[in-house]
């Protein structure tokens, strides 16, 4: 019988390690709603003034727009490279699958300064100009490893005779993959594109290095953060943050029906 | 397989390893500056970068820093993950959950909270002045080498106990029980189960976060006050300042060779350690 | 090279400088082929010859033509007598800010700005490296009379020389500042020499700009060897830089920027900051901190004056002239020395100014100012064997960076 262990000490010590993971998050949240220009405590009074400068200044709307794309167009490619190559590593054999896991987990392994110095050089010496296009590039081959990981952890443990079986019974291979894998390995898939998603969005030190005249969002913040800064950023965070948990939790359910 | 695994291995190919050998061949080749080069072959990249001492000390530091900020992650976080996979039953994913998503804030923000927290008119100073503990507000929250490593550890902080938390999901509880059932004491349980088989996870947990840290050119800039300079800020610099890519190139590529031995000493940890 | 508050929608145009690494020479090759092409341009030299144009003689018609402005943000001036300017002569201004000085230098040479703009600035140091990469159009000054109103120091003094090289002009000085110390006035008196900075009380309380320029010529006057030529020796620019190590080691931070020396300020991080602007007391001021000041100490203080200029091969030249023109207007040159925190160069603004704005230089005193006390210095671009030059001064600092 499985004796359920009561460890009062660990249940502190754990509560403390969240309420430091959150304490910086707390300060984002509290004073983006701070009445005046100021980050410094003590918090000066509720104000919304922050969230109206977000949305109406065109600097924000534009970043924002072109991190909208950047993510987006990054979760495309990576989805569509990074599922087949998890579909790649769970059919093969084994020596095969080690090879080319860690060649795929190889971006991860490096500081995302390495990424974006190489790929600055390439595209300098190909004279290529500096864009959105560039910088997708950079956040592609940056999340690749991560989305990877994610979604080739889950097809592990998806049965191969599933896909067998749909075939001894004469589905051609993409009817396979469009009957059976892919229905299957989704939550996986959706998993890895958020992670992706999220992972771009915040992508600031390989961007810094590939982005041309057009900031994304993260670059906008840090030049605020090095010139002169206010609660806007603040705001701005808070309302990501919101909107990601939102979109988190409505997903879940979303793929919960689908598993049901 | 090719064919599945194709267009992962042209963008790795592409967008990795092509910039990557285009930037060692940059290494050997002389700057001019402003983004000039001379195509002779030249080695003072390297030897210039290497007898430097003002590098060397911040090579030290920075490494230090990496280390550290390591150390301290593995050593908060053994202990909660510890905690969330053993002691938790149903509240175990909302909790790893919580742990995810204290990221989902902006990392630059969530730096600069660090400002309203350590500042001189910050939470933790204000709260020390009011219950007396200090006159004067204290300097050294800010600004200083431990606002850059808790900065730091908040950060991996995260993902040290997703990866903890994962190698000890693979441990059977029923392990742990029998182990106990059959007279070992807590601690025992812990040293000869638990902690050999998470160690694989440990190591290359310290190996990420020890590589990461140290190409982190923000959180130093930004907190690190008098002592915010590391080789990633260098590097960026004679990128970005001196268009001088075969000096940047060149500490690059030494970095990588610590890189390289610190995932070698993993390595070969794990051949003698994993089961 | 100061770094100005940054627009938020930054250019990090440095990219641009890196782009072609792979070609060989800058435009210094091509330069006699440029000079060629500028002087066909534009008129002979600066008098009162017949303006040129594309209409027969009077001004020519600028409707509906855009202004490709490239320099730092607030130098497109959106003031009123600007903007009332551009909408009633249909001129609409696009803008590209830049994050650092060296933005301008690599859009012009190797980054492909030749031909899309046609207005830009550059500080006077610049003068001699820009005129030598061929950087700005040598310029007509009967198109700009309302130049002609601006102090003599400007158009015919010490300051000119950066301006109107060997009779010919290349760019109309516009603004002017100085750099001295921003410190806290509710918490202490100005400090009187950059030397106090030292001071045990001072310990961990001041922050540093990080400003490689600014700091050269500020450490030049407080040693007692500022040149306004910039040529020093290679052991002079090591007594600078040890200068500085001192001051870092008993400094809290080096400061990223201007602006957020504001910050620091405000929020009581930093009592003082060096080198300063008189704009870090507005950005101060914003964050409701209104007791910021500036000081310039007794050993003199950094200047910089910046100028408008054409950059070569502009389309729309027109366009340009008139901008320039109307920037000199007495009403412009109030409003833009409100906005932008700095001096004016034509004293018919100083009555509309306000008491603040025109209280925050010392214009009674500006021949004596910008020859003897601060004069303009020079960015040693490239110099006679033996002195520092500009990526010297860069390198030198980051090694008191990183010390």
């Amino acid at each position: 019988m499985r004796r359920r262990r009561r460890s009062w000490g660990l249940l502190l010590y754990t509560t403390f390690v969240f309420a430091f993971l959150f304490a910086p998050v707390l300060m984002v949240v509290l004073f983006s709603f701070n009445r005046t220009a100021s980050l410094t405590f003590p918090f000066s009074g509720w104000s919304t003034r922050w969230y109206e400068e977000v949305f109406g200044s065109p600097d924000y709307r534009s970043a924002i727009a072109a991190s909208l794309k950047v993510a987006v167009a990054t979760v495309a490619i990576v989805g569509v490279t990074g599922t087949l190559a998890a579909i790649a590593v769970t059919r093969y054999s084994s020596r095969a699958r080690e090879a080319l896991r860690s060649v795929l987990l190889v971006p991860a392994a490096l500081p995302g300064l390495f990424l974006g110095i190489g790929l600055l050089s390439l595209f300098v010496r190909t004279h290529t100009d500096l864009s959105l296009g560039t910088v997708t590039v950079g956040h592609v081959i940056y999340t690749l490893p991560y989305f990877f990981l994610v979604a080739s952890n889950r097809l592990l443990r998806f049965d191969p005779l599933l896909e067998e079986t749909a075939r001894d019974l004469g589905a051609g291979s993409f009817t396979t993959f469009r009957k059976v894998t892919l229905p299957i390995s989704a939550p996986a898939l959706i998993a890895g594109g958020l992670v992706v998603f999220s992972l771009s969005w915040d992508e600031v030190l390989i961007t810094f290095f590939t982005v041309g005249s057009q900031n994304t969002l993260p670059l906008l913040i840090y030049s605020r953060v090095r010139q002169a800064v206010d609660p806007s950023i603040n705001a701005i965070s808070t309302l990501l943050l919101a909107g990601s948990l939102v979109f988190i939790v409505g997903v879940r359910r979303f793929v919960v029906d689908l598993q049901q | 397989m090719l064919l599945l695994a194709g267009p992962a291995l042209l963008v790795i190919g592409g967008a990795l390893l092509i910039p990557l050998l285009l930037l060692l061949m940059q290494s050997f080749v002389v700057s001019l500056g402003y983004g000039q080069l001379r195509y002779s072959f030249t080695l003072s990249n390297y030897s210039s970068a290497l007898s430097d001492p003002v590098y060397r000390t911040i090579a030290v530091r920075t490494f230090a820093m990496a280390a550290a900020t390591a150390s301290v992650c593995l050593i908060l976080g053994y202990p909660a993950a510890f905690f969330i996979t053993f002691r938790l039953q149903r509240a175990r994913n909302l909790a790893l959950f919580l742990v995810v998503a204290s990221l989902f804030t902006s990392y630059l923000v969530r730096l600069y909270a660090w400002y309203t927290i350590f500042g001189q008119k910050g939470v933790i100073n204000t709260a020390l002045k009011a219950v007396g503990l200090i006159d004067s507000p204290v300097s050294f929250l800010l600004f200083s080498k431990w606002a850059v490593l808790i900065a730091f550890v908040n950060v991996f902080l995260p993902f040290t106990i997703l990866i903890l938390a994962s190698s000890m999901q693979s441990i059977p509880a029923d392990l742990l029980e029998n182990g106990r059932d059959l007279g070992a004491s807590a601690i025992q349980s812990f040293t000869k189960v638990v902690l050999p088989l998470t160690t694989p996870g440990l190591v290359s947990a310290f190996a990420y976060i020890f590589v990461l840290t140290s190409g982190d050119y923000i959180t130093p800039a930004l907190l690190g006050g008098k002592r915010g300079t590391t080789l990633a800020t260098i590097i960026t610099d004679q990128f970005v300042a001196f268009g001088n890519q075969p000096g940047g190139a060149a500490i690059s590529f030494l970095m990588m060779i610590v890189f390289v031995i610190v995932y070698v000493a993993v390595a070969q940890s794990q051949r003698y350690k994993g089961r | 090279m100061r770094k100005r508050p940054e627009a938020p929608s930054i250019r990090f145009t440095r990219r641009e400088l890196l782009r072609h690494a792979g070609v060989a020479a800058l435009a210094v090759g091509g330069l006699p082929a440029l000079l060629e092409a500028c002087s066909n341009s534009s008129s002979s030299g600066g008098s009162t010859g017949p303006t040129v144009g594309p209409s027969a003689g009077g001004t020519p018609d600028i409707s509906g033509t855009t202004l490709d402005f490239y320099s730092w943000q607030g130098y497109d001036l959106p003031v009123k007598p600007i903007k009332e300017w551009l909408t009633s002569n249909d001129v609409s201004l696009k803008a590209s800010y830049i994050a650092t000085h060296d933005d301008i230098t690599a859009k012009f040479t190797t980054g492909g700005g030749k031909g899309n703009y046609n207005l830009s600035t550059y500080e006077a140091g610049w003068a001699p490296l820009y005129i030598q990469l061929g950087i700005p159009e040598e310029l007509d000054t009967s198109r700009v009379p309302n130049f002609q109103k601006a102090y003599d120091i400007f158009k015919t003094g010490e300051a000119a020389k950066w301006f109107n090289v060997d009779g010919k002009q290349y760019a109309f000085p516009f603004t002017w500042g100085i750099q001295g110390i921003n410190y806290q006035s509710d918490v202490i008196d100005a400090p009187a020499s950059y030397r106090d900075l030292l001071k045990p009380e001072f310990k961990d309380k001041f922050g540093i700009t990080d400003d490689p320029v600014s700091t050269v010529v500020i450490g030049a006057h407080v040693l007692g060897i500022f040149k306004a030529d910039s040529l020093y020796t290679a052991d002079q620019l090591a007594q600078i830089m040890d200068f500085w190590k001192q001051m870092k080691a008993n400094a809290r931070l080096i400061m990223p920027s201007y602006g957020n020396m504001g910050d620091l300020l405000a929020s009581g991080e930093i009592i003082a900051g060096t080198p300063g602007w008189a704009a870090v007391n507005s950005f101060a001021a914003d964050k409701g901190d209104d007791a910021v000041k500036h000081t310039v100490p007794e050993e003199g203080s950094a200047t910089f004056c910046d100028a408008y200029m054409i950059p070569a091969e502009a389309q729309n030249a027109d366009t340009a002239y008139a901008f320039m023109d109307e920037v000199f207007t007495p009403e412009a040159q109030a409003a833009e020395a409100a906005y932008l925190v700095q001096a004016a160069v034509v004293p018919d603004a100083l009555p509309l100014m306000d008491d603040a704005t025109r209280a925050l230089y010392p214009y009674d005193d500006i021949e004596s100012l910008l020859t003897t006390s601060a004069p303009l210095e020079a960015i040693p671009a490239k110099t006679p064997s033996g002195f520092a030059n500009y990526q010297d001064w860069v390198k030198a600092w980051e090694g008191v960076k990183a010390a």
